[in-house]
């Protein structure tokens, strides 16, 4: 029981850094136009199975997909803007839930009709492997992918803070109006947005394929519930919060899994989420009070 | 309170006068289309008119329990498979373990689905907007996940009827499909019947006026929080009939056809389809949508799953662009943005 507690902890660590990098991206696009992307774990998925099949049919090695995945994502992101997100923007709050819930169906059961409803892993990686250190065994790819994943959340912070870009996405976020008058244009601002928030799940996609068995239903609402949690844990206040909170969700799943039941490890991962959700906004027994 | 209730008795007068179809009284409307189908078992009898009129019949039901919560209250709850699937497994169990009839266990689901429901609403009811749908989501694919690993309720296989009941009286279970046709029908009639009272009730205007301006709402004295309850515990035992109905049509109940996500969302399709906060709404939708369902599964059942998912996905976002409020319009649910940020600068809608 204890004896697998370091390893767990470590897996915790590994996998919460991605999931905090995918959630960053979720994160962005909350809080810049307060709209929920249900279809985050999906989007997510185009990256993984843009590595897988190009990997089964071209041999191509995962890592050299990372700019293609990238670039394809922010495209993606950038697009589903200007074609779906902005006629939503100022209607009736359902509509922009079952927007991007729409989307999450088109592009899940997409990719399902395409490829199948089979489970994928990556034959060869370059970087497949592990070693022992202390006792406690770690897998090349699940570092990599943590690294790549530290790497990608700095350059994100970077932008954000740094660049024009992000000064504009930011003043967009404090306040529309101001931005308008000060010349920003919001739609495009908003679209990078969306660009940006997809692209980290290009990379984060790419990165987990490598170890991660990948199935179209079963695998996108993982990286979804995780990512809501790590933001309702890590706060929509910027890129940092959601990362800090990604490391306790993989935390929480992996300690769970190891100390009490590894066949409930998402069960732990929704309970933080709806007690993060409601303890933020109100106080977790605060509904006695009316 | 005398100057809202005087407030509330013209606005029922008002409302009253509202239907999708202006010229004809909504209660002729419904009387009519109940009648007519009365007929539809005596049409056909092929295998996929029957089924499919079963279906639409019940999901009618299905769709106004959630048009209660989400079209009237204006409360986007992702969640209702949950409600659904404990109301099916109630019945079930009862009659599989214990011998209970499901005439009782009918019943009896609608109430532990209401007590599910009332349990989710004290928890989730603070949350506003996208974040409710998140949390609601969540409860119902945390639900699944212990339903899928509960040897009790038969894990992930579910629960099968004997074989030998079938035709019994007592085991609620028929040899005749027709018969099944006039359950699901008084079902869709009853719950019609409910919505159309609701409409026109105390709580159904305290309900639309939670979903319009919740602050608003709650400075008149209206308390959303109670009010949302109410009609979470109406909406829940609603839903969990219809899935104990569900579970006597299959004769076996299991996680993955009554939790998963799909489940979820077709309730919502429904209403949405037809038009939120309307009596009509649910009838269209499920009248629309069922047919659509059966018809693409059958054709492109086999090397093409998931297709039928692409269409009813694209018809949802085409939806939230072009028809938020559904095919019947009557107001906007939550159409107001200006509530969202009350610290932002966000005086009035943009027109850019």
């Amino acid at each position: 029981m204890l004896s697998i507690l370091p390893s767990a902890i470590v897996d915790g660590i590994l996998i919460g850094l991605t999931y905090g990098l995918v959630a960053a991206g979720l994160g962005l696009i909350w809080g810049v136009m307060d709209i929920v992307n249900f279809a985050h774990g999906e989007h997510m998925l185009i990256a993984m199975y843009v590595t897988l099949l190009t990997a089964a049919e071209l041999n191509v090695d995962p890592l050299l997909l990372l700019p293609v995945n990238v670039v394809l994502m922010f495209l993606i992101g950038y697009a589903t803007y200007f074609l779906v997100i902005k006629r939503v923007m100022d209607g009736p709050v359902l509509g922009q839930v079952l927007c991007t819930f729409g989307l999450l169906l088109v592009i899940r059961y997409g990719i399902m009709y395409a490829a199948g409803p089979t489970t994928r892993t990556i034959d060869d990686f370059v970087f497949a492997g592990s070693t022992t250190v202390f006792g406690i065994s770690i897998s090349f790819p699940e570092v990599l992918t943590a690294l790549v994943s530290i790497v990608t959340v700095a350059a994100l912070y970077v932008l954000l803070q740094k660049t024009e870009t992000g000064k504009a996405i930011r003043a967009t976020a404090q306040d529309k109006q101001a931005a308008q008058v000060l010349g920003i244009e919001t739609d495009r601002v908003y679209a990078v947005a969306w660009g940006i928030g997809l692209a980290a799940t290009g990379v984060a996609g790419t990165m987990v394929a490598t170890f991660f068995p990948v199935q179209p239903e079963a695998t996108p609402v993982v990286w979804t519930i995780a990512s809501f949690a790590a933001v309702a844990l890590g706060g929509l206040g910027g890129i940092l919060g959601p990362v800090a909170g990604g490391v306790v969700i993989g935390l929480v799943e992996n300690i769970g899994a190891a100390v009490l039941d590894s066949s409930y490890r998402q069960l732990y991962v929704y309970l933080v989420l709806i007690g993060a959700l409601i303890y933020q906004r109100e106080g977790i027994l605060n509904w006695v009070n009316s | 309170m005398s100057g809202l209730e005087q407030h509330v008795r013209e606005s029922v007068a008002k409302i009253g006068r509202q239907t999708g179809l202006r010229s004809v009284p909504l209660s002729y409307v419904i009387l009519a289309f109940f009648a007519a189908t009365l007929a539809i078992p005596s049409l056909s009898t092929s295998y996929f008119f029957l089924n499919t009129a079963i279906y639409a019949f019940l999901f009618i039901g299905l769709g106004h329990s959630w048009n209660v919560i989400g079209g009237y209250a204006g409360q986007i709850s992702l969640g209702h498979a949950a409600m659904f699937a404990i109301g099916g497994y109630t019945t079930a169990v009862l009659f599989i373990f214990y011998d209970v009839t499901p005439y009782v266990g009918l019943v009896a689901g609608g109430l532990l689905a209401a007590v599910a429901g009332l349990a989710l609403g004290a928890i989730t009811f603070r949350l506003r907007y996208h974040y409710f749908s998140i949390a609601t989501l969540a409860a119902s694919l945390g639900m699944s996940i212990v339903f899928l690993r509960w040897d009790w309720i038969g894990g992930a296989v579910g629960l099968e009827y004997p074989l030998a009941e079938i035709g019994n009286a007592y085991a609620f279970a028929f040899r005749d499909r027709r018969l099944y046709f006039y359950v699901m029908w008084a079902f869709a009639l009853a719950t019609t019947l409910f919505v159309y009272r609701l409409h026109t009730s105390k709580l159904g205007i305290y309900l639309r006026a939670i979903d319009m301006d919740q602050e608003l709402a709650e400075n008149a004295g209206i308390s959303a929080f109670w009010y949302k309850m109410y009609a979470m515990g109406l909406s829940s035992f609603i839903a969990g009939v219809g899935g104990g109905l569900f579970a006597q049509y299959l004769l076996y109940i299991d996680p993955q056809t009554t939790l998963k996500l799909i489940r979820n969302v077709e309730f919502v399709l429904i209403a949405v389809i037809g038009g939120l906060g309307t009596v009509l709404g649910p009838i269209v939708g499920a009248l629309i949508y069922i047919p659509t369902r059966e018809y693409t599964r059958t054709i492109l059942s086999g090397s093409h799953t998931g297709l039928d998912w692409v269409i009813f996905g694209t018809i949802l976002v085409l939806l939230s662009i072009y028809k938020p409020n559904g095919l019947i319009e009557r107001r906007p649910v939550i159409g107001d943005r200006t509530g969202r940020k009350p610290n932002s600068s966000e005086g009035e809608s943009d027109d850019n």
